[in-house]
């Protein structure tokens, strides 16, 4: 079977599970009895065995099952959790780690066999069964209940009186009353229309008694995939059947006869569904997903409590009810950065109308209006867009308890990381480009801040140093904070590196406040380390960390206290308009031309620019294609003649442009910011970007030019 | 009524800036080049992470002289309607107290000067900010 | 064979894809509509075996088109073709007397499917 198709997915959705394992392992390092961890780890466990032995990769397939051995018998209380366990549990972690990396590389899973993670895991799972076995714990009592109440369906339909007597009624008018359960196909789109056509058919060969949920609720689309009915008929069962079978995305029908005598009753207060399980597990019920007690259908008083009941009949279907609500799809990131694109192009366009508008000294109140609304519009089509490329900072930060609890190991001081507000949602080029400097900085505070165990004993303060990671929204914007309780920064030594460093002069240091001092570290060409460390130095300074901050259109500053710690605060826009771009030398100066109605690049010899009617052209493919040097457009500075000419052939419409450019560097995708009320450029500047290195870029559209 | 004024030097003369219009004084760090505007843009900064448009104030007075100097700092007005403009200025002096009925009308009809204010030390030319700042009679660009 | 249907929505697109989707299944096309009014004419004048109607449509839409047709003729076979998120106007449609409806974006197999099952 060819799977390279599913290359990507699988890699998607292994990164998934393995970030899922991460964060499991550790919470199970504190909580080693947490059942719901436990299983959350087999179950990832599970998946990834299964997919690995799909795709072929029979070495991970055979360390993810050895895991999903020793789970299962954590799952079934067979064996304790030891941090023996956890130990091994993240070294098996890392290998399947590194056969993922090595699959992105090359496809295949590499020759590494870990045999040694397999012995160990083996080593501890014997040794671990050995210990007491618990008692079968509710668990498996829950399990099996909740698997043998997932039959359900037009046999647990609760039958009050008036129904019952409703049956008999047709018994003796020679009908026959049917129960159907009916199972719509699981991509079927309207299915409360489709549920529609089935009941309508139903209705041309008998009479609806009774609809689970009920009509309205069917309609409303409220209901997984199917839904049970009772139909009283003279037709024969397979007639019926036979009518809801015609109908379109119908999965499944299932059919019997239902009597009146073959419901018993017994009167309770709320009847319940699974009268299977009942017999089984009668704890396990009352434990269970909260549908307790246990009797068959009982009848209810009134027809409502029926309803109510069927509702819960339903839930108790699956295990535990699973929600109906969100509903998600994937969605491939090419077609998100097109539709992005366009968005931001729209933007674009209605700035230049409302310029265009603005200056009409005659503007017609009618237009103005129209182009108020057209600006609410795409306003909003813009936000809608940009949240839809929101992502939470989760898929950012979920690798840092992990990297903390190393660096712990590894500098021998004691600290941890504790982080609220990982649901938190950027953008995602912000999210993809804010993993470096935050990692940075939560480094920083892991080797600077935090001091070592004996300096904090002595300052009184507990064993463990805390790291503290917090995002949050507030208004336009998102923030996040970094806090250390560790020994915070010193302001007078950072005061004398930057003298002795030449950043400032002793009257700037005389007189600049804490806060300002604090600022300094922040400035290029600024480290305090003495020398530099592996773990956070590499020469790379927290002016660093500010330029890419800023450049994602954010800030960021440090608050500290000496002794206490110190907090590093930063602050990004939640939206923001991006554009895919490339980068171009002109004259000397960078530009950015929107990649999007770039068709081709091409080196043109000199010799080949003709002139018709004093404006310059060049032959293309066919083609005859006006020339536009841009470096004399935009008046730069004259540089030196070249025999080759670098072109950048764009189009506007069906019409196509030659741009001559000196220098090519590279696409990327950039946050367009609007040059302010003050210039106007025309046409052909259409906005600043703010380049990684914090310098201000402009955005040319060349293609008005045409 | 004591107004403060934020002093400055360009091209040898002083002249002061309303405090309610400055935000910041900046150091003018690599200032991005506009084309196709008028000469008295000096062109585009990063300020902290916003694109803010710069503007010489010599130019814009059409005075003599070259705008690189070593004192030379930007003086970041912010206007009611939250929008900012940069003024490249020679130096930033400090700033003077000036009661308002002390500042003089000028007899001679100048498009950007309100007044002339008196310091302890000397006299400066009050900027009309708002005529400076006001671009809507610049000639439409060139298309390209 | 030689099963006719007409095809009626507003976008040329639409009808082009659909059309192929047919032949290529060997049914012929008997008529194009691109608005409910033209729909209710070449119905009259063509007699199709079947009409695959898009409900939103300039002029007059496919329900009320549908009505008219199922007014001219009560045995017309109508099949809906509707976006999604308009459920209410699906099931209206269905009391209006349509067969069955198929939701775009279409997949070549659902739309035989569910000719098939009106005309074989």
């Amino acid at each position: 079977m060819d799977v390279s198709q599913y290359l990507d997915l699988f890699i998607d959705e292994t990164r998934e599970h393995i970030q899922s394992l991460n964060d499991n392992i550790l919470l199970l390092e504190q909580e080693p009895e947490n059942m719901d961890t436990i299983n959350e780890i087999f179950r990832a466990a599970h998946s990834l065995k299964g997919m690995s032995g799909t795709m072929g990769y029979v070495r991970m397939q055979k360390l993810t099952h050895d895991l999903e051995n020793v789970f299962s018998e954590v799952r079934s209380g067979n064996m304790k959790v030891s941090s023996k366990l956890i130990d091994i549990m993240f070294r098996a972690l890392d290998a399947i780690e590194a056969y993922l990396q090595t699959i992105v590389d090359t496809s295949t899973e590499g020759t590494e066999d870990n045999q040694d993670i397999i012995d160990d895991l083996n080593k501890v799972l014997k040794e671990g069964t050995a210990q007491d076995k618990e008692e079968e714990t509710q668990e498996q009592a829950t399990l099996t209940a909740a698997a043998s109440s997932g039959t359900g369906g037009y046999e647990d339909i609760p039958i009050d009186e008036f129904l019952r007597g409703a049956i008999e009624d047709a018994k003796e008018d020679n009908m026959t009353v049917f129960g159907l359960t009916v199972t719509l196909d699981d991509n079927c789109m309207l299915k409360g229309a489709r549920a529609f056509l089935v009941l309508r058919a139903l209705e041309g060969v008998g009479e609806l008694m009774k609809a689970v949920p009920d009509v309205d609720s069917i309609e409303n689309e409220e209901f997984e995939n199917s839904f049970s009915l009772l139909v009283v008929t003279d037709q024969p069962m397979e007639a019926v059947k036979g009518v809801v079978e015609n109908v379109s995305e119908i999965k499944n029908v299932r059919i019997g006869q239902v009597t009146a005598d073959a419901v018993k009753q017994a009167k309770k207060e709320e009847p319940k569904p699974a009268p299977a399980a009942v017999k089984e597990a009668p704890q396990a019920q009352e434990t269970g997903s909260g549908n307790n007690a246990a009797d068959n259908n009982a009848s209810a008083k009134e027809t409502e409590t029926a309803k109510d009941a069927s509702k819960d009949n339903k839930a108790g279907h699956k295990e535990g009810g699973k929600s109906q609500g969100t509903r998600s799809i994937r969605v491939d990131i090419e077609k998100l950065d097109n539709l992005m694109n366009m968005v931001s192009e729209l933007v674009i366009a209605k700035n230049g109308l409302s310029t265009v508008v603005g200056r009409l000294k005659t503007g017609s109140r009618q237009i103005n209006e129209r182009i108020e609304y057209l600006e609410n519009i795409t306003t909003n089509l813009h936000e809608a867009v940009m949240k839809v490329r929101m992502v939470p900072i989760d898929s950012v930060v979920s690798r840092f308890p992990r990297m903390i609890r190393d660096l712990s190991r590894k500098l021998d001081k004691k600290m941890e990381l504790v982080m609220t507000g990982e649901d938190t949602e950027l953008d995602r080029t912000v999210i993809d480009e804010l993993g470096d400097p935050l990692m940075h900085i939560l480094r920083n505070s892991a080797d600077h801040g935090i001091e070592s165990a004996q300096v904090r004993a002595e300052l009184g303060k507990p064993e463990v140093g805390t790291i503290s990671l917090n995002a949050y929204q507030a208004g336009n914007n998102v923030i996040i904070e970094v806090s250390d309780d560790g020994g915070g920064v010193n302001v007078e030594k950072v005061k004398s590196k930057a003298l002795s460093k030449g950043l400032i002069t002793q009257e700037h240091a005389d007189t600049m406040s804490d806060d300002e001092a604090v600022g300094l570290l922040f400035m290029p060409g600024f480290s305090t380390a003495d020398k530099i460390s592996d773990v956070s130095g590499r020469g790379v300074g927290l002016d660093v960390v500010k330029s890419k901050i800023e450049s994602l259109g954010g800030t960021v500053e440090c608050k500290s206290a000496l002794h206490k710690g110190s907090t590093f605060i930063i602050t990004l826009p939640l939206t923001l308009a991006i554009m895919q771009s490339l980068l171009v030398d002109i004259g000397g100066e960078k530009y950015a031309m929107p990649l999007s109605n770039i068709q081709t690049i091409e080196e043109i010899p000199v010799d080949m620019v003709k002139s018709i009617n004093s404006s310059e052209v060049i032959e293309l493919r066919g083609r005859v294609i006006p020339l536009f040097r841009l470096a004399e457009i935009l008046e730069c500075e004259k540089g030196e003649e070249s025999e080759v000419l670098t072109v950048i052939v764009a189009n506007k419409g069906e019409k196509l442009g030659a741009f001559v450019v000196d220098g090519l560097y590279e696409q990327q995708e950039i946050v367009i910011k609007s040059l302010g009320k003050y210039v106007d450029a025309g046409k052909l500047i259409i906005g600043a970007t703010i380049l990684g290195d914090g310098e201000v870029s402009l955005i040319l559209d060349a293609t008005v030019l045409i | 009524m004591k107004e403060k004024y934020i002093i400055v030097r360009t091209a040898g003369e002083l002249y002061g800036i309303h405090i309610s219009c400055v935000e910041n004084i900046v150091k003018p760090q690599n200032i991005t080049r506009m084309p196709l505007v008028p000469d008295y843009f000096k062109g585009l900064v990063n300020l902290r992470g916003e694109v803010l448009a710069v503007m010489s104030l010599r130019s814009r007075l059409a005075l003599q002289g070259e705008d690189d100097c070593s004192k030379a700092r930007i003086a970041v007005l912010k206007f009611e309607d939250q929008s900012r403009l940069g003024l490249l200025v020679d130096e930033v002096i400090g700033v003077s107290e000036v009661e308002g009925d002390e500042i003089e009308d000028i007899s001679k009809d100048s498009e950007f000067i309100k007044g002339i204010g008196k310091t302890g030390t000397g006299i400066f030319a009050v900027l009309d900010i708002d005529r400076i700042t006001d671009v809507s009679t610049q000639d439409a660009v060139s298309e390209g | 064979m030689g099963k006719n249907i007409m095809i009626c929505d507003d976008a040329v697109f639409m009808r082009m894809m659909i059309k192929n989707i047919l032949t290529k299944n060997g049914y012929t096309i008997a008529a194009e509509a691109e608005n409910g009014l033209k729909a209710v004419e070449k119905y009259k004048e063509v007699s199709p075996d079947l009409v695959l109607m898009d409900i939103t449509m300039p002029e007059m839409d496919g329900i009320e088109a549908l009505k008219r047709i199922k007014a001219i003729d009560d045995n017309a076979k109508v099949i809906m073709c509707s976006a999604m998120g308009q459920q209410a106007m699906v099931i209206e449609s269905i009391q209006s007397g349509a067969m069955d409806f198929i939701v775009k974006p279409f997949q070549a197999d659902r739309v035989i499917e569910a000719v098939k099952k009106a005309i074989g």
